[in-house]
């Protein structure tokens, strides 16, 4: 009978045992949003300020929209990153549509400045300009004083 | 009779050869560019063959698109000279690959055909076509 109990004691401990090994493999999923959660109130309780953690927020989206992550989950090197732009080509190819709308005409040399400059801009300021010469070109606002290549 | 004998036999070589170059001539086609607008007057799409508008005896029809690895655009002028108020030109800009790359088609004797969003001045569309019909620039 002495034996018998000690064996059943000994299946009941070895149960318990897996049972706690189990769960303690589980444990790091099970604990995933708490242990995301805890930069913050650990950044919180180092006195990082509402404002750092602000743009901590910022450069993430930023660095998020930046590229695809990779299968790895790690993110693509900074050249995937789209290009700056260029302000000043950008600056003056918005003053010679301005002038091209208030002048009703498109010359040949504002063709030649933006054709230089037009690749060298971002997909949003190309689009900026484009979307607004095109638009009065088609309405008849702006006449081309040439004939040849739009820019 | 003799005469007679001669004009015949010149009249059927100049039958022959008339006979041979309509079989050999091959269908031909013409398509000026044309500019339609919406209600509002807005030039919404362009078509014509770029050798057709490089022929016309007007000076002021052209078709065609060009563009860089990143966007290209289109543009087209009908055979009516620029006038105020007058829309008889037609242009589209788009940065969309899959237009792009039929831009990259477009040859010198292309039929081209473009469609725009009125608002944003965007290619919706942008068909190229080559056939024989259509016929070769003139020098």
């Amino acid at each position: 009978m002495r034996t018998v109990l000690l064996c059943v004691a000994l299946v009941g401990l070895a149960g318990a045992g897996g049972y706690l090994l189990a769960s303690g493999r589980a444990r790091p999923d099970a604990a995933a949003p708490a242990a995301a959660a805890a930069p913050a109130t650990g950044g919180a309780a180092r006195g990082v300020s509402e404002a750092e953690l602000r743009r901590v927020v910022r450069d993430e989206l930023a660095a998020g929209r930046s590229g695809p992550a990779s299968a790895g989950g790690a993110r693509e090197p900074a050249a995937a990153a789209p290009p700056p732009g260029n302000a000043a080509a950008f600056d003056d190819g918005m003053r010679r549509v301005s002038r091209a709308i208030a002048q009703r005409t498109w010359t040949r040399d504002d063709a030649a400045a933006l054709g230089r400059t037009i690749e060298t801009m971002s997909p949003d300021q190309r689009a900026a300009i484009l979307h607004s010469l095109i638009p009065a070109l088609n309405r008849g606002e702006i006449k081309l004083a040439y004939r040849g290549e739009l820019f | 009779m003799k005469r007679i004998k001669l004009f015949s036999a010149l009249f059927n070589a100049l039958a022959v050869m008339l006979v041979s170059a309509g079989v050999y001539a091959g269908a031909r086609s013409s398509v000026e560019v044309t500019v339609a607008l919406d209600g509002d007057g807005v030039a919404i799409s362009a078509q014509g063959n770029e050798a057709d508008a490089y022929n016309s005896l007007d000076a002021n029809q052209y078709i065609g698109c060009g563009g860089t690895a990143v966007f290209g655009w289109c543009q087209a002028h009908d055979a009516t000279a620029d006038a105020d108020g007058l829309v008889n030109a037609a242009f589209c800009s788009t940065d969309k690959p899959e237009l792009i790359a039929h831009i990259r088609s477009v040859a010198a004797d292309s039929f081209v055909r473009f469609t725009i969003d009125a608002l944003t001045g965007e290619c919706v569309t942008i068909s190229v076509s080559h056939n024989s019909f259509y016929r070769p620039k003139a020098p």
